[in-house]
């Protein structure tokens, strides 16, 4: 290739640069915009939950993550889930008659097993679906607001749900004011209608043992008294507060309260009469009753600090207290190691301290003599272990993997056990595992 | 995206971002932190922009449809028609040896440091679909023939890089330095008035700066094959290649540094002068521009 | 009455922590090009919500205690 040799090439290539850079560079000052495709995702999960010799429940959950346009995102949630095996109703002892049938979600019979220590089961077999739609709009850079709904259907169990929330972002972004509310209109229909609460079960052979308040209601046991579906409506109410603390830390604060109004009570838990005139045996079961009204009340504290760049620390505690006399510490721990680019090693722990019920029971005494009696037929009364002062601890690990740029896989494994005040309920001893595949599309 | 980074180097503030393979980085004069950041921003934004605009990866940008076109005639924008000018004008300039239709011979070349050289009656099939010659460009509308592709990765960094520098020039501030892997461009002095010191290394010496030069307004690029090459017979195949002919250029110089006043420029004028081969540094010296050079 | 009190310790035993932690990291005025750290998938406050949501209905069906980190998650018979 022959070259002029002069300046010319140089001098031609400079006009034609200047051509080429000729237009001043107008510029939009960048607002952070993720990139669509990030935000796009599909998760999968299906968990596995097994309380030894009682409940097991396998669910599956998906939820579809997609963003439409420029300020909107849309979440579908899907859950299905079955649960199977045998709960603890309330009920302490076996009867002298050995046996009594009575519903049960599933509408088959429950039973207990010989031993006086042992408790009363309930056994059933049931199934949930659960759909939820969220819908997320943001108004202007710094404010946004979410709209929510979903259905729940269960053999006997129906919860429709409907939710707000706003959020807005002040202080140069370091500080996320939110407010929520959400109601929910909830039926519950076990076979043959909600039982009248704190009505007779059963009454046994050796009802002249029973407290005086009792005796007319037991003529009547043949033909327990039954409603039409009991119904519920919970408001749910949320203010918090999310800040950035410094560049390693975050925390939040959230203050909630909840009213609920209707049929509280569980239909399949019951309460047993106890006479210790004949050596603690049972003579008469009562349905369990919960008031019509229950005002909650949590304040939760949440941090996250991140010490290096590749570990994190979760922490987050919640006092819950009630009008119903429960209180409660709930403290959790998660400890976050990235193992590797792609991977990580998470540790997770869970204290839950609680208060019983003021009308929990773990049953009713008969006579003067016993604990717990009762000269008149209790307003409020429950023998339902998890109104009862107990102890959840749950201690898990979990593993996470990175597939590739758009996908991951997780997996956990927990082991959870519940102690109770009451000695007469055995320890509740739950393994549970679960496994979550995301993947972006 | 992935999140820009601001550090405060106590002189200057040095903002950095992944972009066109490289670490990019911006070199900025100023007391004011926010100004910086916000100049970076706006700079990772348009080195994105350019860089998905004009990649040959992604799917429905303008070179995609070029590429696609199959001999029909693709309306382009105003942007790419000025891109489409220089890149006629280059290939007038330089008699045909900068070509950006060459880049279907990477179909043939391999520059992985092994010996496979292709055979030639491959590189003689897609020489049937390289040749600006054979390619209708009247402003806004191009037409190719079916199979040619059009490859700005021989202007897209150093376009890049002259944008960049003003728009922080005329939006921030002048006291800046732009550095998109080596591709430079200086639109003004530091704040006191003193050039900006830029070392220049060989990586044959492991990286040694061998040379510095100080700018206060201007623009430097480099142009060479150090780590793209094929090795045989103790023969050195640059990944530069003719493309009057498919194969590398004889005896080009390893690397060639040109110093000019846009980057756009500094950046052709080192291309143009290892398209020379041997004759690269007398192009240089008749250019009267100021070079470095590793033969 | 000792029940109560238990619960009055525990309370003031957290909140001391939670003191404690706030005086013990600084608090900065983070700039937004310093969001970089928190922006990281493991500093998320809620991480995983597949893990969160079944985790918040297992406790929600097997304590007395509901809610703290948000609204609307609907009823179920569980509880």
């Amino acid at each position: 290739m022959q070259l002029k040799k002069s300046h010319a090439i140089r001098n031609k290539l400079a006009l034609a640069s200047s051509a080429l850079l000729i237009s001043s560079p107008a510029i939009s000052i960048a607002a952070e915009k993720t990139d669509t495709a990030d935000i796009d995702n599909v998760g999968i999960s299906q968990l596995y939950y097994s309380e030894e010799d009682r409940v097991t429940v396998q669910k599956t959950q998906a939820i579809i993550t997609k963003e439409i346009g420029e300020s909107d995102i849309l979440k579908l949630s899907f859950v299905y889930d079955t649960m199977s095996g045998a709960s603890p109703n309330g009920r302490i002892f076996t009867d002298t008659e050995g046996g009594i049938t009575n519903t049960t979600p599933s509408g088959s019979s429950s039973s207990g097993s010989g031993d006086s220590s042992d408790t009363w089961k309930t056994s059933f077999e049931d199934t949930r679906t659960a759909f939820n739609a969220e819908w997320e709009h943001k108004f202007m850079t710094v404010l946004t607001g979410v709209l929510g709904g979903g259905i729940s259907k269960e053999n006997d169990y129906e919860s429709n749900t409907f939710s707000g929330k706003l959020l807005l972002d002040i202080n140069q972004r370091r500080t996320t004011l939110m407010t929520g509310m959400s109601v929910a209109f909830d039926t519950v229909s076990p076979f043959g209608g909600v039982p009248g609460g704190a009505t007779v079960l059963a009454c046994h052979s050796n009802a002249v043992f029973r407290p005086t308040w009792f005796d007319d209601d037991c003529d009547k046991t043949e033909n327990p008294i039954r409603y039409k579906p009991g119904e519920k409506v919970v408001n749910d109410y949320i203010i918090g507060v999310t800040q950035v603390w410094n560049r390693r830390t975050l925390m939040q604060f959230n203050f909630s309260f909840s009213k609920e109004d209707g049929y509280l009570s569980d239909p399949y838990k019951q309460v047993s009469i106890i006479s210790s005139e004949l050596d603690g045996e049972e003579v008469a079961v009562l349905h369990e009753k919960r008031p019509d009204t229950r005002n909650t009340k949590s304040l939760y504290y949440k941090v996250v600090h991140v010490p290096t760049d590749n570990t994190s620390i979760h922490f987050s505690y919640r006092y819950f207290w009630d009008d119903w006399g429960v209180a409660a510490d709930t403290v959790e721990g998660r400890l976050r190691i990235n193992l590797t680019s792609r991977t990580y090693l998470q540790m997770h722990s869970r204290l839950h301290f609680q208060g019983k019920a003021d009308f929990f029971q773990p049953y009713v005494g008969a006579d003067e003599k016993s604990s717990y009696y009762s000269s008149a037929r209790p307003n409020n009364i429950s023998a339902d272990s998890r109104l009862s002062q107990l102890l959840t601890a749950t201690a898990g690990v979990k593993v996470g993997v990175k597939i590739n740029k758009s996908s991951h896989i997780s997996a956990r494994i927990e082991r959870m056990t519940q102690r109770y005040k009451n000695k007469l309920l055995p320890t509740m001893k739950t393994f549970i595992s679960q496994i979550n595949l995301t993947f972006k599309f | 995206m992935q999140a820009a980074k601001l550090i405060n180097k106590k002189t200057h503030w040095l903002g950095t971002f992944y972009s066109m393979a490289s670490q990019c980085e911006i070199l900025l004069d100023t007391k004011d932190e926010k100004l910086a950041w916000d100049a970076l921003q706006s700079a990772q934004k348009e080195a994105i922009r350019i860089e998905q605009k004009y990649s040959r990866y992604k799917s429905g940008n303008i070179i995609d449809k070029i590429n696609t076109a199959n001999g029909e005639r693709v309306t382009v924008d105003e942007e790419t028609a000025r891109l489409l000018d220089y890149a006629q004008q280059c290939f007038n300039l330089s008699d045909g040896a900068f070509d950006i239709t060459s880049g279907v011979l990477r179909k043939a070349w391999k520059f992985d440091g092994s010996n496979n050289i292709p055979d030639q009656k491959i590189i003689s099939k897609i020489m049937n679909q390289v040749g600006w010659e054979k390619v209708e460009w009247k402003n806004p509308k191009l037409r190719m023939l079916p199979g040619m592709q059009l490859d700005f990765g021989g202007i897209g960094k150093e376009y890049a890089v002259d944008r960049t520098a003003a728009i922080i020039a005329q939006h921030y501030t002048a006291h800046v330095l732009v550095n998109f892997g080596g591709d430079i461009s200086v639109a003004g002095p530091r704040e006191n008035g003193e050039a900006w010191e830029i070392g220049l290394q060989n990586p044959e010496e492991n990286n040694a700066t061998v040379a510095k030069v100080a700018l206060k307004k201007g623009a430097v690029a480099t142009s060479g094959d150090l780590n793209r090459f094929l090795l045989k017979n103790g023969k050195r195949y640059t990944h530069i290649l003719n493309p009057k002919t498919g194969w590398p250029i004889k005896n080009a110089p390893r690397q060639v540094t040109v110093l000019a006043n846009t980057c756009i420029d500094a950046g052709m004028l080192s291309t143009f002068a290892i398209l020379q081969g041997a004759e690269a540094e007398e192009f240089l010296i008749a250019q009267d521009v100021d070079y470095r050079i590793i033969t | 009455m000792l029940k109560i009190k238990l619960q009055k310790i525990h309370l003031i035993a957290l909140l001391a922590t939670v003191l404690l932690f706030l005086s013990g990291c600084a608090y900065e005025k983070v700039k937004p090009w310093h969001r970089d750290v928190l922006a990281k998938d493991i500093a998320q406050l809620v991480p995983d919500p597949l893990e969160n949501e079944s985790d918040e209905h297992i406790y929600f069906s097997k304590e007395a205690a509901k809610g703290g980190q948000g609204v609307g998650g609907g009823g179920c018979g569980c509880n």
